[in-house]
């Protein structure tokens, strides 16, 4: 007897792949959106995959985008200051919500699998930091008012993600958030209190402390980088 | 595949002065493992260390000579492990699949067609391919746990930790979590925690834990010896020294106990729940 032309095993394997192929489900759209600006399906998946980031955020980011419009017809720097008072905590609530127990149903299975943690946080950080750059910048732009004050929050933002990154090694994301939010309003008081100019805490010496804010912030999320990869946990 | 080696000598682990483990000692390689005891005697706490979620506070741990307090090590041996948490949830609004590709991601499994290809062996594997496309809020709870024991079984894990992977489903599906998990007693070290005396009687071996230290290890048999002698049928209410005690069918009476024996009681073949009560108690 002829031994079989196809190999079964094979056959089954071949078909196994196939089905694979037709049953996966279609990404959802923002998915689609992001993979379309160029960015790999896994890490657009892990990027997006806590459901309490893109809730709270997205009405974060609407609001701030709006209070960017609406001080279009500022004769003063207030509603500019306004902007750029809130613009920077964007990301830190997005980041905040976009890992550890309270925002990740999922969040213990993933920290034991080889994914880093850190390097899921900063990958989800840094989609965070490149959708608030381009929507909260492209909506000051759109503000004839705001001028080069429109990307004046930047490196602020960048400063106090770190910065609650950093606090998040001792205390949940959320409580890192606040106190991060909370440390930025006093400083923000503490300087306008100081200076003439009511927008003095966004000039470019003030700048250049943010950069040094945020250099130093990751030198503490690297050396404390373990606390991403265990559970923080209480019984 | 071989299947993980793990070797945990002297584990303590405390939280906030309140000691979890007192000093665990643990050794197994391939089988199925069931660490048994009451609740809040440390089995999440172990499971979790073994699992390379927490560090224990002294002791050593080696799980294929890899030890967990080192970075590089603790990645290794994530690269090998299936863990199923006893809070195993997943975004209730996302789909089936999408929640195990996600976890398959973070596994490591990167290129998009073979991933694809696990999620749904995973998926198959426990009954749930035809409901890829579902949400996961449209899941029953013995679903929703059979997916955690799917994601725990993505890229073919030899270390296997399931924290109480049968909790709170009904029978037909604790039987079929059961018979899941005990297909990969053969390629893996699995390890599963648990309370319920039926569910560790499938086992390879029993750790019996209590107040944080192991008070016994060995087959569900040996375990059920524990009790000789201390098991009775009795026409009669037990007396005072009866650890446990239930009117039959019957109408007659089960006692376990310390001797002497109840009066007029005939000795019955130990279980593993006496077995079980008994070095519990001999531990107190």
């Amino acid at each position: 007897m002829s031994a079989p032309i196809i190999d079964p095993a094979r056959l089954e394997r071949n078909w196994q792949a196939v089905r694979a192929e037709l049953d996966v489900p279609a990404p959802s759209r923002l998915e689609r959106f992001v993979r379309r600006l160029g960015f790999p399906a896994p890490l657009t998946r892990v990027a997006l995959a806590t459901p309490g980031l893109r809730r709270a955020w997205f009405v974060a980011v609407g609001v701030v985008m709006f209070v960017a419009l609406i001080s279009g017809d500022a004769q003063t720097a207030d509603n500019i200051f306004g902007f750029l008072v809130l613009a920077p905590l964007i990301p830190v609530l997005g980041v905040s919500f976009a890992y550890g127990i309270e925002a990740d149903p999922a969040h213990e299975i993933g920290v034991a699998t080889p994914m880093r943690g850190l390097t899921l946080v900063l990958t989800r950080a840094a989609v965070i930091l490149s959708v608030s750059a381009m929507l909260l910048t492209l909506s000051a732009l759109l503000n004839p008012a705001s001028g080069m004050w429109a990307v004046a929050w930047l490196m602020p933002s960048i400063a106090l993600t770190f910065t609650s990154l950093a606090i998040s090694t001792w205390l949940s994301p959320r409580k890192a958030a606040a106190a991060t939010a909370g440390g930025w309003l006093v400083g923000l008081l503490l300087i306008r209190g100081a200076a003439s100019n009511q927008l003095a805490a966004f000039t470019p010496p003030l700048q250049l402390l943010y950069l040094l804010l945020a250099v130093a912030a990751f030198a503490v999320v690297w050396t404390r980088r373990d606390r991403f990869d265990l559970l923080a946990v209480q019984l | 595949m071989t299947a993980a080696q793990l070797l945990g000598n002297g584990l303590t682990k405390s939280f906030d002065d309140r000691p979890a483990l007192a000093g665990v000692d643990l050794a197994a390689q391939g089988g199925l493992i069931a660490v048994l005891g009451p609740n809040g005697v440390g089995k999440t706490t172990l499971l979790r260390c073994i699992a390379t979620v927490l560090v224990p506070d002294s002791g050593s741990l080696l799980i294929d000579g890899l030890d967990p307090k080192h970075e590089s090590d603790r990645i290794e041996i994530r690269r090998r492990l299936g863990y199923q948490p006893q809070q195993a949830n997943f975004a209730v609004s996302a789909r089936v699949f999408d929640a195990l590709d996600y976890l398959a991601v973070l596994k490591g499994i990167d290129d998009d067609r073979r991933r694809r290809q696990w999620v749904f062996h995973v998926l198959e594997l426990v009954g749930l391919r035809d409901r890829a496309h579902d949400k996961v809020a449209e899941l029953s709870g013995g679903m929703r746990q059979r997916l955690g024991l799917a994601q725990a079984m993505l890229g073919q894990p030899s270390l296997i930790v399931l924290d109480e992977p049968a909790a709170g489903v009904d029978p037909d599906e604790r039987f079929r979590i059961r018979d899941l998990i005990a297909q990969r007693r053969t390629d893996a070290t699995v390890i599963m925690s648990t309370h319920l005396t039926d569910e560790a009687a499938v086992c390879d071996t029993i750790v019996v834990l209590n107040e944080g230290t192991v008070r016994f290890v060995g087959s569900p048999n040996t375990l059920a010896k524990q009790a000789a002698g201390r098991a009775w049928v009795a026409d009669q209410p037990p007396n005072a020294n009866a650890r446990a005690s239930w009117r039959q069918a019957d109408g007659r009476y089960r006692i376990l106990g310390t001797q002497p024996a109840p009066p007029n009681a005939e000795t019955v073949s130990p279980t593993l729940e006496d077995g079980y009560l008994t070095v519990v108690d001999r531990a107190a």
